[in-house]
């Protein structure tokens, strides 16, 4: 099944190819009102737990801990599309403190953090998680020449295009190894197929 | 239990405490029943994903696990510990659980195949990866969610302690391994300038139903 999948492998392209401006929406929010919203990704109140803490003492952060107006915040800059990852990129050292997530243990994470996973790794890197420590959004970015190359180059596509792209690699890379999970890999290319017959950007 | 260098307390006196011990050893078997029939996906981070349903699961995590428990569903090791712990001793948190010390920080692979203290069936422990406590803000940029790896002991098997651990879909073999076995997966996990460095946390989580309250029902045999 392996060999089988190895065969039907798509050939993933060196660059992110421009999407066609006519398809793009640019953002239509200033630099003033993104740095606005990313003052709001820093939460206005304190972890309620230290980090790597797993004590259970309260369900209430079983699931880790976004205050609303970050979530808020989230969105909306998720919303603005990959034309404003630029500006935003310059926020990726932001230290604050913006939320808290529960995987293998609890964590505390920074508005830096929150713009890399929620923003630019979301709905683009959707198989980062899936396999652990392999395909993800850093792994697929570092093949393309760094987090600063792509930016730029995602700057002029769109999310689905960016998807699409990512898909390509995780199924060409990830996908060839033998000790990946198939139905995992079956799944991707699933997803990547039922893109084909839509627009570059269409979701 | 009779095998653990600890002595476990069972509450009530004379017939009672024959039903406190069944109560007690059931909810361990509940326990590892939940990790049977485990179906659902691995996720971390953004990955992750569970299904809408009308159970809440602080009030009956026993019937949430049930209700989710699909391949569809993708939820985190912690996560899934959580649901089938919890599920086991038919609450969320609360006063069932309590933890007791084990003698953690010990690198992994062990130098013999079983842990030097013996765990019990049930017993949820956690393998830390200290290459990520080490340099956190790397490790979660890189590869978000590798900080360690939540695991139950199940049994003796060909000689071997084996634990359960959600790394794979629910159902995997390969979801259970040898202690040294999963100190081996986890140093295959790696970042960009380092690999994961796994060590055993000091403490497991066990249930604590039918054992004496007060003391966690729970002291280090001495003798």
């Amino acid at each position: 099944m392996v060999a089988g999948l190895l065969l039907a492998l798509p050939a993933c392209e060196d660059d992110l190819r421009p999407v066609p401006s006519g398809l793009l929406q640019p953002h239509p929010v200033s630099r003033d009102e993104i740095a606005r919203l990313v003052d709001l990704l820093a939460s206005p109140v304190p972890p309620p737990k230290a980090d790597f803490d797993s004590s259970d003492d309260n369900p209430k952060f079983a699931m880790g801990f976004v205050h609303p107006q970050v979530e808020a915040a989230t969105t909306k800059l998720f919303e603005l599309g990959p034309s404003a990852y630029p500006i935003l990129e310059q926020e990726l050292g932001n230290k604050r403190y913006s939320y808290s997530s529960r995987d293998s243990t609890w964590r505390n994470h920074t508005v830096g953090h929150r713009i890399l996973r929620k923003v630019f790794a979301e709905g683009v890197a959707t198989y980062e998680g899936r396999i652990a420590g392999k395909g993800t959004f850093i792994q697929y970015v570092t093949a393309f020449g760094g987090l600063g190359s792509w930016v730029k180059q995602a700057a002029t596509s769109c999310r689905p295009a960016l998807r699409r792209h990512y898909l390509q690699w995780f199924l060409a890379q990830v996908c060839k190894e033998q000790s990946v999970d198939v139905t995992v890999c079956d799944s991707a290319k699933s997803d990547l197929e039922k893109m084909s017959s839509l627009d570059p950007c269409e979701e | 239990m009779f095998d653990s260098p600890s002595t476990f307390r069972i509450q009530g006196d004379g017939a009672e405490v024959t039903e406190n011990l069944k109560k007690h050893v059931a909810a361990r078997m509940r326990i590892l029943d939940n990790i049977r029939h485990a179906r659902f996906s691995f996720a971390a981070g953004n990955a992750t994903h569970e299904p809408d349903v009308d159970i809440d699961w602080r009030q009956d995590p026993q019937g949430y696990l049930e209700a989710i428990n699909e391949p569809s569903s993708r939820i985190s090791c912690e996560r899934a510990s959580s649901l089938v712990f919890y599920g086991g001793i038919g609450e969320s948190f609360g006063t069932n659980y309590s933890t007791r010390p084990i003698n953690g920080g010990q690198r992994i692979p062990l130098p013999t195949s079983k842990a030097t203290e013996p765990w019990i069936p049930g017993d949820w422990g956690h393998i830390v990866n200290t290459s990520a406590l080490d340099a956190p803000a790397q490790w979660d940029r890189e590869a978000p969610g590798l900080e360690g790896e939540n695991i139950f002991f199940l049994k003796v098997w060909s000689g071997s302690d084996v634990y359960w651990g959600h790394l794979n879909d629910g159902s995997s073999y390969r979801n259970v391994l040898t202690l040294n076995d999963w100190g081996r997966r986890i140093r295959t996990w790696r970042i960009s300038l380092d690999a994961a460095r796994p060590a055993l946390r000091g403490s497991v989580k066990y249930p604590t139903i039918g054992l004496e309250p007060g003391s966690d029902g729970w002291e280090r045999n001495t003798r």
